[in-house]
């Protein structure tokens, strides 16, 4: 183990190892910085002084919390992104485990072939799908939102879950089996559960696909009820005559923070998943 | 409990046929053991009986009832495995409890159970350990506790002791007799050591590319073993199989001269035959009195030593129940114990009995 590690390494490769780091760490974190920054200055002072703000003000989020219909936006957020990933996820788990464990005829191309709502661009799919949408008298309604939020997240959670699922070895399922499982209770207790790190990254991915999702929610609904946060984060900076950039970083660090808050929650179960028993 | 009769059992992969044709009965509370080389299609069948692996053709029952088309989950059996395939995600408790679990067995019976097996197998102190905090003979042992706890009527065992060290696998082997005498169940063991076998089993399978070569007591078959493939895998070390031909009232092996002892010169030998003889029965003789051999390994073990002597090109293996100074590149000079010798037909490879020439 320690050979691999950079205590071995001449202190050149040493250096720019970490250099190089850094610039990425940078490149990732410094706009979600300025924005962090931005959020707690006003309108006169984001372009003067320094990075951090001289003087901060708590009033952005003040009147992000306290704006008209927050409450209601960031539970229809809530509400879409946790019901399509968990929907997501069943569903997935079930194909995943098909692809898996069969070896059916077309099985590749068929793997291919759910990959293709994916690879459309959304945009081309919305003008076919308003019309169907519209045909079957869904638009405006939660309905058309999980369908579709579900229709793309699938792909992508079946196939990080075909993988882990193949790593399952086949003889625990059939200890299980031998143990008196049913294939149901087979997938349910034994693969799904050893396959934990798989379904969270499933989960989250998906649950941050759904949350940020804005081209559907725009076409598919109109209502001011049906808002999600990314929809009304966009209407903040069209009907504004000049943009309240402060105001606008600040609606985004609220909309970022649950989604972060969810993440460090369940990566902290990923870690107790895999570790448990080991250490105690 | 329950017998397990198979008939005419095969099972074909495609084109390819693994199990030719497999006719086996397997008393009540009897503890079979299927011996043979790797691949000869021990797990396969093993994996039938558990309903692992569909019956091509043929018939499996247990306890009476044919079960070719009965799931896995319903047949009452439990089976250990090679790699121990606990369930990694689960406490050693969890594991022990989960087929009890399936079966919604109440709290209280099914918490008595995992106890009174964790007992027997001194897994108590590890109950809330995880899988991958238990070494490999704690683990099997888990494996072990997983398939008593729910008194199934056929334990299969599918070379569970080959992934621990020489040590652990004495004592698991008697660790798992023990066991048996105590539960009586009927249990199918694969193995590929044919030491488990002869100390393991009431019976054993000796198998060989998916067809059954001998069933018998392990002694009987050690005595008797009915052709070449036996002779050559049942004992260790191995019977030195030494080509021989009839020379009017004794026989020639390697330019040397035997005579028939006690019963005289067996019927139906034919001209060229094989005589087994295992590694104790092979002895040093006086200069020129057997056959001429040189000395090429010697494996001095403490109390016995081994030798592998040249004879030409062929080899044969030679237990001297004592300590001896031979040295690599002696001369030295061999013969058979006749009375023990097994003789075969090099045509049919099978065993020649010693029906005395009257
Ligand atoms: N699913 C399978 N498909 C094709 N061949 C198989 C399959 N399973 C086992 N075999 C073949 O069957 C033979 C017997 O295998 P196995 O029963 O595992 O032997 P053993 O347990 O005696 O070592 C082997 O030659 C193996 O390659
Ligand atoms: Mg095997």
């Amino acid at each position: 183990m320690t050979d691999n590690s950079s205590i071995n390494r001449p202190l050149g490769t040493r250096v720019v190892a970490w250099g190089v780091l850094l610039l990425i760490t940078l490149w990732a974190v410094l706009p979600i910085l300025w924005s962090l920054s931005a959020s707690f200055k006003t309108p006169l002072t984001l372009y003067t002084g320094g990075f951090l703000p001289d003087d901060p003000t708590f009033d952005n989020y003040r009147r992000v919390l306290t704006s008209d219909g927050f409450p209601n936006y960031m539970m229809n957020s809530l509400f879409l992104a946790l019901v399509s990933t968990a929907i997501t996820l069943f569903v997935s788990v079930l194909a995943a485990y098909g692809f898996a464990r069969y070896a059916f005829r077309w099985r590749h191309i068929l793997l291919l072939f759910i990959l293709i709502p994916r690879i459309l661009p959304r945009a081309s799919l919305i003008i076919p799908l308003y019309d169907l949408v519209e045909s079957l008298n869904l638009l405006d309604t939660y309905t058309v939102l999980i369908i579709t939020y579900t229709a793309t997240a699938v792909p992508m959670a079946t196939w990080i879950l075909i993988g882990f699922f193949q790593a399952v070895p086949k003889e625990l399922e059939e200890a299980a089996a031998i143990d008196g499982a049913s294939i149901w209770q087979r997938i349910w207790k034994v693969v799904v559960p050893i396959s934990l790190p798989g379904m969270v990254t499933a989960g989250i991915l998906s649950l941050r696909e759904a949350w940020n999702e804005f081209p559907f929610v725009l076409a598919f609904t109109t209502s001011s009820d049906m808002r999600t946060l990314p929809y009304q984060l966009f209407l903040m900076r069209d009907s504004m005559g000049i943009t309240d950039w402060p105001l606008i970083n600040a609606f985004t660090i609220t909309t970022i923070v649950p989604i972060l808050f969810l993440y460090l929650l369940f990566e902290r179960q990923i870690v107790n998943g895999l570790t448990s028993g080991a250490v105690k | 409990m329950a017998s397990v009769t198979l008939s005419g059992v095969q099972k074909h992969f495609g084109a390819l046929e693994i199990i030719a044709g497999i006719d086996l009965t397997i008393e009540d509370g009897e503890f079979v053991v299927l011996v043979g080389p790797s691949g000869c299609g021990k797990s396969t069948l093993l994996r039938m009986i558990a309903g692992l692996e569909s019956i091509s053709a043929g018939e499996a029952r247990i306890g009476g009832k044919v079960v070719n088309n009965v799931p896995a989950k319903d047949r009452d059996i439990a089976m250990v495995f090679q790699n121990y395939a606990l369930y990694p995600h689960k406490t050693v408790r969890q594991n022990i409890e989960f087929s009890l679990r399936m079966r919604k067995t109440p709290k209280a019976e099914m918490d008595r159970r995992v106890n009174e097996a964790a007992e027997l197998l001194a897994l108590t102190p590890l109950l809330d350990r995880t899988p991958r905090a238990l070494s490999g003979g704690q683990r099997q042992r888990v494996a072990m506790g997983r398939a008593i706890v729910r008194d199934p009527s056929v334990f299969l065992f599918d070379e569970p002791l080959s992934n621990l060290d020489a040590k652990l696998r004495v004592e698991m082997r008697a660790q798992i007799k023990a066991l048996h005498r105590r539960l009586r169940a009927t249990s199918v063991y694969v193995t590929h050591d044919q030491v488990e076998a002869m100390t393991m089993g009431d019976k054993i399978v000796v198998m060989r590319g998916g067809v059954i070569q001998q069933v018998g007591r392990p002694i009987d078959v050690y005595d008797a073993p009915q052709n070449l493939f036996v002779a050559g895998f049942i004992g260790s070390p191995s019977m030195n199989l030494m080509p021989a031909n009839v020379d009017g009232d004794g026989f020639m092996i390697s330019g040397a001269r035997f005579g028939w002892r006690g019963g005289g010169r067996p019927g139906d030998l034919p001209k060229n035959f094989i005589g087994g003889v295992r590694p104790e029965n092979l002895r040093l003789v006086a200069p020129g009195e057997g056959i001429a051999a040189i000395v090429e390994v010697v494996e001095p073990m403490g109390g016995e030593t081994v030798a592998s002597v040249a004879v030409g090109n062929t080899k044969y293996t030679i237990l001297f129940r004592d300590r001896r100074p031979l040295e690599i590149g002696d001369e030295v000079f061999i013969a058979p114990e006749v009375e023990t010798m097994h003789l075969f037909d090099p045509e049919t490879e099978s065993r020649i009995d010693r029906k005395p020439r009257l």
